[in-house]
């Protein structure tokens, strides 16, 4: 791993980028699972479009390791990123849009 | 192996209405074994279950269905603080529950529901059409409180619920 990284950071920001992404995927699994136990619970759309939302911020973390590990290549890495970036905006909007104006 | 076995109905004694997982992540066994376990025993007629909303709490024979359903709902924060407050103040109605408890309608009006379900409460009605909680057996219900508190990861996935309905809830 740490020579895949090494190809474009030096040794230091390697190590950092490593543990970034290491906190990055816990905290962002944990979310996730509190997300889906909470859409379990509900069963409202609007609970999956968030829970959707976290899923893809521990996909992003995911594909970090893939690039740190060799097997996504850059290109790829950021194509995915931003494209998730897109998607996570799209689904808080569409849920915000969607829970509309409040009843009196 | 075999001291397993008395473990886990140890921890259910102690920990009345524990959820699945929480029973296996304090006693440090693995799924598959608490699984066993805990079959083994309700075949046996040493554990009785209570399965509200999804999820399954596990109880030793101390308590009748009532009270089961009851401590199963105070392990629970949001419905925790609603019986709470009812028993504080006497019968609610909804809109207060939603101003005292700070939290969305829709997040009142769902746990009210499965208070309802449960047999903890009943919904009541004033002179001007509002609905009102009362809980059927305060004393009971009082008593029980003690037994239990909710645990961190219920309280996490209470605090999310909370906050979606209060950002996205209609």
């Amino acid at each position: 791993m740490y020579q895949e990284v090494g190809t474009w950071l030096n040794g230091t920001e390697a190590a950092v980028l490593l543990v970034v992404l290491g906190l990055a995927t816990i905290g962002t699994a944990a979310l996730f699972l509190v997300g889906v136990v909470g859409y379990r619970r509900r069963r409202e759309r609007v609970y999956l479009l968030v829970t959707v939302a976290l899923g893809l911020l521990v996909a992003r973390s995911v594909v970090g390791f893939g690039t740190a590990l060799g097997i996504v290549p850059m290109p790829v890495h950021h194509l995915i990123e931003h494209g998730s970036d897109f998607a996570v905006a799209t689904l808080v909007l569409y849920a915000l849009y969607r829970s509309g104006s409040p009843s009196p | 192996m075999s001291d397993v076995q008395p473990a886990v109905r140890q921890h259910v004694e102690s920990h009345p209405g524990v959820h699945f997982n929480e029973l296996a992540r304090e006693l440090d066994i693995a799924t598959g074994q608490a699984q066993y376990h805990l079959r083994r025993l309700r075949e046996a007629g040493a554990l009785s279950t209570e399965e509200i909303r999804g999820r399954t709490h596990y109880f030793t024979d101390e308590f009748d269905p009532w009270e089961r359903r009851t401590i199963s709902l105070l392990r629970r924060e949001t419905v925790r603080s609603i019986i709470v407050y009812a028993l504080e103040e006497g019968e609610p109605s909804a809109g207060e529950l939603v101003d005292e408890l700070d939290v969305a309608r829709s997040t009142i009006s769902w746990h009210v529901s499965t208070l309802v379900d449960a047999g903890v409460a009943e919904k009541c009605y004033d002179s001007r059409g509002r609905s009102h909680v009362r809980l059927t057996r305060p004393e009971e219900t009082a008593r029980l409180l003690d037994e239990v508190t909710p645990s961190l990861p219920d309280r996490l996935v209470d605090r999310f619920t909370r906050l979606v309905d209060a950002s996205f809830s209609r």
